[in-house]
């Protein structure tokens, strides 16, 4: 903390530092930056705080009072239930994220090290590895994320596990892609001379060095799962009730229909913020991490 | 390129069988016993007696090792024997018959709307490329782009259809648009044939609008792109420096070499058509291959599921396919034979 300043300091500006530069300007990124975190906050302390403040809760029902349109006490209105529909989509909103990202994760995972292993290796392997994946990027995608769900049952954990289970391929493809001009660089023939295991120069060398890509189809997956997520429970296979997904949330609003508008616009309506902000900001780092890419 | 398109053909072969096979397995280890979901339909609420089950069983190849089950299953669809839903009875033939021209039709309308409106977006921007009205445009189709296409088809159904909140007097019900379906549920077959045309298109309307809205903004997005690179190269400034109008260089020279990215998605806009018909049938109540697919799934139906999967895998196999040979087609600079399998 107290040691003087590193000559480290005064190198030149790294990839990492320029792309994170590059974010800063784009103004729609920090637009959509923002927004993001704006909805992220709230959708984790806001259930907390109506809570505590006025007592709300995402599945206490109030049937006496029942549904109601927006009003200053509600300002989401409530469900046919009585329940505050602001509490419920905030809750939903926490587990579209949480899915969101999970799923994300588990696909950005398995897609690396699949595609890094088989690009890295090579010769037969390789070409069986790519045939699976050709064999799994035919099947319809809907079909196979239903199937999956279906099996893995109604539970929360597995439901990203199986959306990351699916949406893997492209990661694959892209790392593998990445690594077959990789590995006849310098630097690891290098490493290999002096002797580092594969894997550690799968893991230290190459891996790292194709982090941009990777990172860059992450954050356009997230929203992707969101939306498959909600699509899921919409059609009543994902979160069950009675905790509330803003899939859900819509699909109850379609029940009522003409009835409770306020049912179906206002979960789709914070959906759809979330969606795009999330999308801007993952086109804005792609741009600032592929500037070759820009105005595409 | 023949032998390299033959090639290809040929590895959707092994291709077929290996993404039936997992398929299969899925919905084997998902342990739903159809027979079970059948009777416990409340529809069926009679007593059923353990020999009835046990003979239907037998019947579906349910109480053979899975090898046998799916060796049974495959020899059928090779032989094109597909025999009947478990659901209805009715021959699976059939049930594909029915719902597969309103899929097709509802895929082919929606890229025929994508392509028509997305082109000349892309177009426009790309001339303006920097403009206000470019950017505006780029916003509004992300925007667009982001909104989940089973809400804004329900806040359709809800705002246009109900007829509740947007009302079309002089309408029968009011409404503007209809609820469900793909054609009137009475009366549909005694109309004459432009009768059909106007109630099928009528329809249409929303699903087709629904299906179709998120593509405007990547096929635009292409367009753009592969607008500006083209203009960007030699011979667009040697038209120019010619003295053609900005018109001739536009719409003559440039739109088609920079249409080729853009054509070639066609084949890979297919399994996105497929996928997203899941939602739209399920979300407007059109009979087609996505609900038909649903239900299947859901029971399951295991000879429906496979031959749906089978054909849909393969429809999705030739598009990319196709794709592929269409942009060795347009642009002969490509050479296919030495990548692919």
């Amino acid at each position: 903390m107290t040691a003087p300043a590193q000559p480290l300091q005064l190198e030149g500006s790294s990839l990492w530092r320029d792309a994170l530069q590059r974010l800063r300007d784009n103004r729609m990124a920090r637009l959509g930056g923002m927004t993001t975190v704006l909805l992220t906050l709230a959708c984790f302390l806001g259930p907390m705080i109506l809570e505590r403040t006025l007592g709300y809760d995402y599945e206490k029902q109030n049937l006496a009072y029942g549904a109601h349109p927006p009003s200053v006490a509600h300002w989401f209105g409530t469900d046919f239930f009585g329940r505050d529909l602001l509490t419920r989509v905030l809750c939903g909103g926490q587990i579209s994220l949480v899915v969101g990202l999970l799923a994300a994760s588990v696909a950005a995972s398995v897609g690396t090290v699949y595609g890094a292993i088989s690009g890295y290796v090579g010769g037969r392997l390789d070409g069986l590895m790519m045939r699976v994946v050709d064999v799994i990027y035919a099947l319809p995608y809907m079909f196979l994320v239903i199937v999956l769900v279906t099996i893995f049952g109604k539970s929360l954990v597995l439901l990203f596990v199986a959306l990351g289970l699916v949406g893997w391929l492209m990661t694959a493809r892209i790392v593998r892609g990445q690594m077959l001009t990789l590995k006849e660089r310098e630097f690891v023939l290098s490493a290999r001379s002096l002797g580092v295991s594969a894997p550690a120069i799968l893991f230290r060398h190459l891996i790292p060095n194709t982090l941009g890509p990777i990172i860059v189809y992450f954050t356009l997956t997230v929203p992707s799962m969101i939306l498959q997520e909600a699509f899921l429970s919409f059609l009543g296979l994902g979160v069950q009730a009675p905790r509330p997904s803003l899939g859900g949330l819509i699909n109850d609003g379609a029940q009522h229909m003409a009835v409770f508008w306020w049912e179906l616009v206002f979960p789709g309506g914070v959906m759809a913020v979330l969606l795009f902000s999330l999308n801007f900001l993952g086109d804005g780092v792609r741009d600032a991490l592929d500037p070759s890419l820009r105005g595409r | 390129m023949l032998s390299y398109a033959l090639r290809r053909v040929l590895w959707m072969v092994p291709t077929l069988f290996g993404i039936t096979l997992m398929c299969f397995l899925l919905l084997r280890m998902a342990g739903n016993d159809p027979i079970l979901a059948q009777f416990q339909n409340p529809m069926h609420h009679q007593q059923i007696s353990q020999e009835a089950i046990a003979q239907m069983r037998r019947l579906y190849d349910l109480d053979k090792p899975w090898y046998v089950q799916y060796g049974r299953l495959v020899t059928r669809l090779v032989t094109l024997d597909l025999g009947t839903c478990w659901q209805n009875g009715r021959p699976i033939a059939q049930v594909i018959g029915e719902a597969l021209p309103i899929t097709l039709l509802l895929s082919l309308v929606s890229m025929l709307l994508a392509y028509c409106v997305s082109i000349p977006l892309g177009v426009y921007s790309a001339v303006r490329q920097h403009s206000v009205s470019d950017r505006v445009l780029t916003v509004a189709l992300f925007v667009l782009y982001s909104l989940p296409g089973f809400w804004l088809g329900t806040m359709f159904i809800v705002f246009l259809a109900s007829g509740k909140f947007v009302v079309c007097p002089w309408l029968p019900d009011g409404a503007c648009f209809p609820l469900q379906g793909w054609h009137a549920f009475e009366g549909f077959e005694r109309m004459n044939a432009g009768a059909k045309f106007r109630d099928v298109t009528w329809h249409l309307v929303l699903p087709v609008v629904t299906l179709t809205y998120p593509a405007f903004a990547a096929l635009s997005r292409y367009m753009r792109g592969g607008m500006l690179e083209t203009l960007r190269q030699d011979f667009v400034r040697t038209a120019r420096a010619k003295g053609l109008s900005e018109r001739t260089v536009i719409f003559g020279h440039a739109l088609r070499n920079s249409l080729i990215p853009i054509v070639t998605l066609i084949g890979l806009e297919l399994p996105e058509l497929i996928s997203g018909s899941v939602i739209v049938e399920s979300i407007f109540g059109v009979r087609g291959m996505g609900l038909v697919a649903l239900e299947a799934i859901r029971m399951p139906d295991y000879p429906l599921v496979i031959t749906i999967v089978a054909f849909a895998a393969l429809m999705t196999m030739l598009g990319v396919l196709l794709s592929d040979l269409l942009y060795a087609w347009v642009d002969p600079r490509i050479k296919l034979a030495q990548e692919g399998p």
